[in-house]
């Protein structure tokens, strides 16, 4: 008993450490631009870092088509081989593996402040007609190919070749998938038809997923706001004349709230024309045939996969759940994790003791919230791999006797004389 | 009003007279209370009757209600004793017209005694009406009516799913929500129905072996994100044996053989809980040592489900009252916003 105590109390310990990291969160941000000063502020692209800071290694995947694949990863930082975790991302409709750029280093900041000695791998890539995977096969006509079942392959593929490249031999790691938006809902229908044997991934890979996240998306919400898509899409500028007037424009139509992210994943999202302009790379509205089927079953599917997948969806702002999440969020069948604007910072929330309401005026995150406050994001992501992955070699085990989750429970269980 | 019965007096009375009679009570700091118990009485007759109206108090009001509410708590203990007959109930959420249907299924309080078991607030639009409602009856019928913690009885979780938002576009700022959640510290964390049935609103801890275990926790303080009382609010009951990681990201999930130790352990007939939606209100679990209680019929206005309450007679008896939502009037529609939705 006196080691669970003591692990509890080593846990609060990093609880309070771990809330002090979220009000520092604008302290790590680049821009440290009080809300009414943002907009004004001068964006300058001079002394963005390389995408190889965040993602050291960039390789090319070709599929059997003789498709090309931009793909990003950083690797896994594990003090024993036999324990790592590998997040992979995918992007959403419109955006670029670079979203993910700020969030890769923010998850291994937040291993640090944790003092957790294994940091997950992060490996992202440019879906088909995105990004630098579009410019690779320019003027293809597979660029356009952005049917819900061709995206799913294209993953199913792309996680086959990384396994295959970075992991040939030795204990196989365990693999997170994290999806925002679009994103989500295509890696939610790969584990899916993966549990269901209706298209499984290669070499029993599924069995190496151990958790599943979503960012922001909601089958209701997605669904009924694709009929003022192609209005809001009309809106939008055809080009601009700088990649400093695209970021600027990002800024202040308040899709993204974070100077220092969009930095980084606006450029990705711009190719310069002959005139010296710069054009989206993939023009959204020529998409539209496919939006329906892209989120059409999301929550159902979501909600259906078993517990064996340990689920996470983070929201921003809005707990707008529908029917089928709101019932298996009330059924405990996943985690669920709300950014809001109005969050009140409890330095420490085992004391009875309340704070002063902040200013109602907050407007610091949106649906791009990875992007908006990636180190609060890094942080429950975090917690998810920790509290899910059973090897994950959690602690600095000097701290403590126990190394992961999985020891825990299994003192648990010895203590009741029971097995799990 | 005919929730009020005169007969039933003597219950707020013996529980009010020695406190406000007392030299310092911390009542005393708020002078519209006299010390004169009728004139309370009074006071809080006319809060209920408001209230009962949908309407809800003034900050004031509020004020003092949580004030009274805190003296009445605060000597209630970890494992609340309750004598049969009791009515047990699962989760409000906010749904107050849903409530007052409750209360017509299961008869008036105080002629029928009631157990809620948590969550009340944070979802529905009626959060304010429907925590003043029950805290008020709970200061006006101390013995009749007993109120345990809810994992949403909680300041972070308010914050995010609600109670919080509603307290500040009813009055204004964040006064009366700091004033609930101050209170919702006080509430008791579970009851034992004779000896008998434990009640919570989550489920077992790896940490509680015996009641006495629960006896023992300092629970006047925010709901913790980990540990025994974090766990009596968040655990769930499953289908695999053991202890499990829980999916919602707190608490444990239990199987049945952790279920019968513990009840036997504790010479238990039954764990009555609430915290998961059950479509058809109650649920049984774990060859009958587990039950479920929702009383939130179609959650959230959306999610089509019964709800249902559990009533215990004097032989323990159970009976499972089950209720559809109540028809209201102007209800609000479900609005949602879809500005920057992105695909």
């Amino acid at each position: 008993m006196s080691e669970l105590a003591n692990d509890l109390l080593r846990k609060k310990a990093r609880q309070l450490d771990h809330s002090s990291s979220f009000s520092s969160e604008t302290a790590d941000s680049l821009g440290q631009l009080p809300n009414s000063r943002r907009k004004e502020s001068r964006i300058s692209t001079n002394k963005v870092p390389d995408i190889t800071s965040f993602f050291p290694h960039l390789e090319v995947f070709t599929n059997n088509d003789g498709y090309l694949f931009q793909t990003y990863y950083r690797p896994p930082r594990q003090k024993d081989s036999d324990s790592s975790v590998i997040l992979v991302m995918h992007h959403g409709a419109g955006s670029s593996g670079a979203t993910f750029a700020k969030l890769a280093p923010a998850i291994e900041k937040q291993c640090e402040m944790q003092s957790i000695s294994s940091v997950p791998g992060v490996f992202t890539f440019d879906m088909r007609g995105h990004g630098r995977t579009a410019l690779l096969n320019s003027s293809s006509e597979e660029n356009s190919k952005l049917s819900i079942d061709n995206l799913c392959d294209d993953f199913r593929f792309l996680l086959q070749w990384f396994h295959e490249k970075y992991f040939p031999e030795g204990p196989p790691p365990s693999y997170f998938l994290v999806g925002h938006s679009l994103g989500g809902s295509i890696l939610t229908k790969v584990i899916s038809d993966d549990v269901n044997n209706s298209a499984c991934l290669k070499k029993n890979l599924g069995q190496l997923v151990s958790g599943l996240v979503m960012i922001d998306i909601v089958e209701d919400t997605a669904i009924k706001s694709l009929s003022a898509m192609n209005s809001y899409l009309n809106t939008i500028p055809k080009q601009f004349p700088s990649i400093e007037d695209a970021i600027r424009w990002h800024i202040d139509s308040n899709l993204l709230h974070n100077v220092d992210s969009s930095l980084i994943s606006v450029p990705s999202l711009f190719t310069r024309t002959d005139e010296g302009h710069y054009k989206w790379i993939i023009d959204l509205r020529k998409t539209e045939p496919f939006w329906h089927d892209w989120f059409e079953g999301l929550s159902k599917r979501f909600v259906s996969i078993p517990d064996r997948i340990s689920k996470l969806l983070i929201l921003a702002n809005n707990d707008y759940l529908d029917k089928d999440l709101m019932i298996g969020q009330m059924q405990g069948k996943y985690q669920l994790v709300v950014f809001h604007n109005n969050q009140l910072k409890h330095a420490n929330t085992l004391t009875t003791a309340t704070q002063s309401i902040p200013s109602q005026d907050a407007s610091d995150l949106g649906h791009f919230v990875h992007e908006d406050i990636p180190l609060k994001v890094a942080a429950s992501l975090v917690d998810f791999v920790e509290r899910n992955d059973y090897k994950f070699a959690s602690t600095n085990s000097s701290l403590s006797n126990f190394k992961s989750q999985a020891d825990l429970l299994s003192a648990y269980n010895a203590k009741w004389g029971v097995s799990h | 009003m005919d929730l009020d019965s005169d007969i039933q007096m003597e219950d707020a009375v013996e529980q009010t007279q020695p406190e406000t009679t007392g030299k310092e009570s911390s009542l005393s700091q708020f002078p519209i209370i006299t010390t004169d118990p009728t004139t309370q009485r009074n006071t809080l007759d006319g809060w209920i009757e408001q209230l009962s109206q949908c309407k809800p108090l003034s900050e004031e009001s509020v004020k003092q209600l949580c004030a009274m509410a805190v003296e009445v708590v605060k000597g209630e203990e970890n494992v609340q004793p309750v004598q049969v007959p009791v009515t047990i109930c699962g989760d409000i959420h906010g749904q107050f017209h849903d409530l007052m249907e409750l209360f017509k299924i299961g008869g008036p309080c105080p002629d029928t005694n009631y157990l809620f078991m948590g969550d009340y607030v944070d979802r529905g639009y009626y959060s304010v009406e429907t925590v003043s409602y029950l805290v008020a009856m709970k200061v006006r019928y101390p013995r009749r009516i007993t109120i345990l913690r809810g994992n949403h009885e909680s300041r972070q979780i308010t914050q995010v799913y609600g109670f919080y938002d509603e307290c500040f576009r009813k009055y204004g700022s964040a006064n009366v929500w700091k004033m609930f959640t101050d209170l919702f510290d006080y509430f008791p964390i579970t009851a034992l129905v004779d000896n008998s049935i434990f009640c919570l609103h989550g489920g077992l801890s790896p940490m509680i072996e015996s009641i006495d275990q629960v006896r023992e926790l300092n629970r006047i303080q925010e709901v913790p994100h980990e540990g025994p009382m974090c766990d009596l609010l968040w655990s769930d009951p499953d289908d695999r044996g053991g202890w499990g990681i829980s999916p919602r990201g707190a608490g444990f999930t239990f199987g049945q053989d952790i279920s019968e130790q513990f009840n036997h352990t504790n010479g238990l007939s039954l764990i009555a809980r609430a915290h998961q939606l059950v479509m058809e209100g109650y649920s049984w679990s774990h060859q009958d040592l587990v039950v479920t209680i929702f009383s939130a019929p179609n959650y959230c206005y959306r999610c089509g489900n019964q709800a249902a309450i559990m009533e215990v007679d004097e032989n323990h008896n159970r009976d499972f009252l089950q209720y559809d939502p109540s028809v209201r009037p102007g209800e609000p529609t479900v609005t949602r916003k879809t500005p920057d939705y992105f695909l």
